[in-house]
């Protein structure tokens, strides 16, 4: 497991610092012009998505083949990539926490309104696309996944506007869909556990 | 030790326009086994199959002496495998690819791998996108070479190739198998270059083995008989196994050279090549 991670760390080494970078400005710009917490969301989300790239990088580049006759189990190959997930979607929920925190200090008016909620948000999106996009990316080709990764937020988006318009509390309307979607996420690991090593690899 | 590192028996996988069909050979320990065949004949199929790659419909592996199915991370961990065109992300580098695999494999020897990447000339800092497909042949190779493996299995790992890269990875190959328990499952349709490293030959033709045989059988035993029309009438069809009509003259293939000699004295019996008899049967007609 230690050695899959690593290589995925090698993967998007490049990539992450960049994406730290532009995080940390947009950040800021956002702290003017919405609230800060926004960055939360789009943190936990981009930094999660880059999963789903190693998986397109570990197809293409043969690595998948290889990896296929590693001494690992493939249940192994198949929680690296849900572990790797959580580990970049929680750093980008903390990273985003930290930058919102930062700019809203850094504004005249604190502005700590609706934090728990974008918390919320940003959990629920990370878990509902996830749970679609690691399957599918062991699963589909490279343009399938390319329009699952287009679709999966817009119905993360409505999941997400339906629980609000249906519980009349926003807060736990949010607190709901976020739950639902770390269950959707398990179900999701304990199915890709079971099923994806049944399938051909080539 | 065990007598065969790679048993394959009657393995077979369907798909809706391929079957490979009753598939059976051994790699004895201590030698290189090439499998030949024609592009789409189902070498590619065997060798995923035999990895776990694709799940068989029927049939039975057995690598090291144990089944597929049961085989544990330790048993996995003496399999060397390389593939056709990349095997690793261009991003990583020889050096990080050591750090990777040092993690992975339980009995990694880095001090073998770096001596591997000086002795072929690999940078361990230059990124894997950078390099020619040569080189990340040999970088292939070389990783396989380096977590005590005992039984290699190559999918046309020299194909692509120019002659002076394929001859360097077949030495490497020899040296891998001067050890009696390293062996070596090789497919390509280089025929040269099973002809020049492999000690058995099998056969593969529209997913069928057609004969699995010892080189040396081929080359010393098989001849193929050149004759014009006439002399080729008179030779018994049962001694044949295919023949083909040339431009301006009869070629026909036989398993015993000597014999044909001795039989037609005034035809012309030259030794055949592996490329010839693969040639013959896919190509050939036959009785």
């Amino acid at each position: 497991m230690k050695g899959l991670l690593r290589k995925d760390y090698y993967l998007i080494q490049s990539v992450l610092y960049i994406m730290l970078l532009v995080l940390a400005v947009i950040g800021i710009s956002m702290s003017y012009l919405t609230t800060p917490w926004v960055l939360t969301v789009i943190s936990t989300i981009v930094l999660g998505m880059i999963t789903t790239t190693t998986i397109n990088i570990d197809r293409s580049s043969g690595w998948r083949k290889v990896s296929a006759v590693l001494p690992v189990s493939k249940q192994t190959l198949i929680d690296s990539k849900y572990l790797l997930y959580l580990l970049l979607s929680g750093t980008g929920l903390l990273l985003g926490i930290l930058l919102g925190a930062g700019a809203s200090l850094l504004k005249t008016r604190p502005d700590d309104e609706g934090v728990l909620i974008y918390i919320c948000i940003s959990i629920a999106l990370a878990m509902i696309s996830g749970s679609l996009t690691i399957p599918c990316g062991f699963l589909l080709g490279e343009d399938k996944n390319t329009l699952v990764m287009i679709l999966v937020y817009p119905l993360a988006a409505a999941i997400f506007i339906a629980a609000v318009l249906l519980f009349p509390n926003k807060e736990i309307a949010c607190a709901a869909v976020a739950a639902a979607g770390i269950l959707l996420f398990i179900l999701s690991w304990i199915i890709a556990r079971r099923w994806i090593p049944s399938r051909d690899l080539v | 030790m065990c007598e065969n590192a790679l048993v394959v028996n009657g393995l077979t996988k369907k798909y809706r326009d391929f079957t490979l069909d009753n598939v059976s050979f051994t790699v004895p320990s201590g030698s290189i086994v090439g499998l030949i065949g024609e592009n789409g004949a189902g070498k590619s199929t065997t060798i995923n199959a035999i990895l776990g790659l694709i799940h068989k419909d029927g049939g039975s592996v057995e690598i090291l002496g144990q089944p597929d199915e049961t085989m544990d991370n330790q048993a996995r961990s003496q399999i060397g495998v390389v593939f056709d065109g990349n095997n690793f992300p261009d991003m990583l580098s020889p050096g990080k690819l050591n750090r990777v695999f040092r993690d992975i494999y339980p009995q990694w020897d880095e001090q073998r791998y770096f001596s591997l990447l000086e002795k072929m000339n690999l940078p361990a800092g230059k990124k894997i996108g950078k390099c020619s497909k040569g080189m990340k042949m040999k970088l292939s190779i070389a990783a396989a070479f380096c977590h005590q493996s005992r039984l290699l299995i190559l999918d046309e790992a020299t194909s692509g190739l120019d002659p002076v890269v394929r001859d360097d990875i077949l030495d490497m190959f020899l040296d891998f198998v001067q050890d009696e328990n390293h062996s070596i499952l090789v497919s390509s349709h280089i025929t040269s270059d099973l002809e020049k490293a492999a000690d058995y030959i099998v056969f593969i033709h529209e997913g069928q083995v057609i004969f699995s045989k010892a080189k040396d059988e081929l080359r010393y035993k098989y001849g193929v008989i050149r004759c014009g029309a006439a002399q080729f009438d008179a030779i018994d069809k049962e001694e044949i196994i295919a023949w083909r009509k040339q431009d301006y003259e009869w070629e026909a293939l036989v398993a015993d050279r000597e014999a044909a000699r001795r039989k037609y004295p005034k035809a012309v019996i030259d030794p055949a090549t592996i490329d010839e008899i693969m040639l013959f049967y896919v190509k050939g007609e036959r009785k």
